[in-house]
């Protein structure tokens, strides 16, 4: 079914100019996997991009740049493997992960180190060193909410398995929800199972609330 | 003159508008109506692992990523270094070219965007396994073979030069300064929404005119 929350074109712009950080690009990709018109969209802004590459004022190439490849064309020591395949995404039992996201994981999702965050609900940190981000699986039990919060800069959302509601609407798998700044929201899981999302922001998180002082647990630490 | 282009380097010449403007004017210049499509050399390639059309592609492509790059501000040594590692990449994957699936061109910029990533900014470049059984949705559909490449890319541009001038700029330098658009919006000291509603209404058009499929 195709997802009913898609992210707008700006970022599926970043995405096709290769110009969108590798977290947001991790969400935009994920959500890809599962949204046949935004990947159609996406090739869209990549055949634009050939256009426009192919239109490009030429520079001139030193004389010997060609004789030097053609030089390492048998070469096979120097092949640059693909930058971003891995073998040990092939992880058993993580088939319902989409690969972009499989090759983040070191488990399959019901055997992540998962941290407990607040009451009841869990978190696992992907992309730590990444500064500026703030990524994460996030795990909420049937029935249970977020904590409320409210971010700076952008967040995207992309669902991987139950569902979650919050007031801006109902997300299913393959959904990306879009947040931006101000919106302060609490995401509560549907009572069909875990709802698992892959969380991604460029800001900070803040908790609302009378406990957001004391515990915000989205905080970089 | 030396520091006069060492400073283009690092701040290339004209502002942002000006750059624009100059879109379109280099079409196809080495390529005359004689000379085999990029999409037949790639197969000669990938097939016949033939080093001429290999040396008649990069004669072609080579300079233009040249330009790409030393708009994004690499010296000379950094981009042609950059450019070998593309061109190899192009002569190990030119196989893999499928031109039910894409255009020549487009394959081409994905490999040196990646590239890109993968040797600049060093970082990976989350992508979908088109064989992942956990991909979904309708098949993507293949674009229409009956036309040949360099007139897909033509229809690119035609759709492009009928963008308002400030959407094509938003386009044009995205795709240039390999900035994200909020970056963008500073850069030219707009509002996020605006850069965000012009982007919506380029894509909108480019839809249009391009049709629903790729």
């Amino acid at each position: 079914m195709t997802p009913r929350h898609h992210p707008t074109d700006e970022f599926l712009m970043d995405y096709a100019f290769g110009s969108a950080r590798e977290p947001f690009a991790l969400a935009v990709a994920t959500h890809l996997a599962y949204c046949a018109p935004c990947r159609a969209s996406v090739a869209r802004f990549e055949r634009t991009g050939g256009a426009m590459l192919g239109d490009t004022e030429p520079a001139e190439v030193g004389d010997g740049l060609l004789q030097r490849v053609l030089d390492r064309l048998d070469d096979s020591t120097s092949d640059p493997a693909p930058a971003s395949a891995g073998e040990h995404s092939r992880i058993d039992g993580s088939e319902t992960v989409p690969s972009p996201l499989r090759h983040y994981l070191q488990a399959p999702l019901d055997r992540l180190p998962w941290r407990r965050r607040g009451l009841a609900f869990f978190e696992y940190r992907l992309l730590a060193d990444f500064s500026g981000f703030n990524v994460k699986l996030l795990r909420i039990p049937s029935g249970y909410g977020a904590p409320s919060h409210r971010h700076e800069g952008t967040e995207l959302t992309v669902v991987l398995s139950g569902g979650f509601r919050d007031a801006n609407g109902h997300y299913v798998v393959g959904d990306l929800a879009q947040v931006d700044e101000t919106v302060v929201h609490r995401p509560v899981a549907d009572d069909n199972g875990d709802c698992i999302c892959l969380a991604v922001t460029d800001g900070a998180i803040h908790l609302a609330g009378p406990f957001g002082r004391l515990v915000d647990p989205f905080v970089r630490y | 003159m030396l520091a006069v282009a060492q400073s283009e380097l690092v701040a290339p010449a004209g502002g942002p508008l000006e750059r624009v403007m100059s879109f379109g004017r280099h079409q196809d210049g080495a390529a005359g109506p004689q000379q085999p499509g990029i999409g037949q050399l790639l197969a000669r390639i990938g097939h016949g692992r033939d080093r001429g059309a290999f040396s008649e592609l990069f004669r072609h492509f080579a300079p233009r990523l040249k330009g790409f790059f030393r708009k994004r501000g690499l010296n000379d040594a950094e981009a042609e270094e950059l450019i070998q590692e593309i061109m190899l990449t192009v002569w190990r994957r030119a196989d893999s070219y499928d031109s039910q699936k894409a255009a020549a061109s487009t394959w081409l910029y994905a490999i040196a965007r990646n590239r890109w990533i993968d040797r600049h900014r060093r970082e990976n470049r989350p992508e979908i396994d088109p064989d992942d059984p956990v991909l979904q949705g309708d098949p993507d559909p293949a674009p229409d073979d009956t036309v040949a490449a360099a007139q897909r890319d033509r229809l690119v541009r035609d759709a492009m030069t009928t963008l308002p001038k400030e959407q094509l700029q938003l386009i044009h330098l995205s795709f240039y300064e390999d900035k994200p658009h909020s970056e963008i919006a500073a850069l030219l000291d707009l509002p996020l929404g605006t850069v965000k509603s012009r982007i919506r209404l380029a894509m909108g058009r480019l839809r249009k005119q391009l049709g629903e499929e790729a």
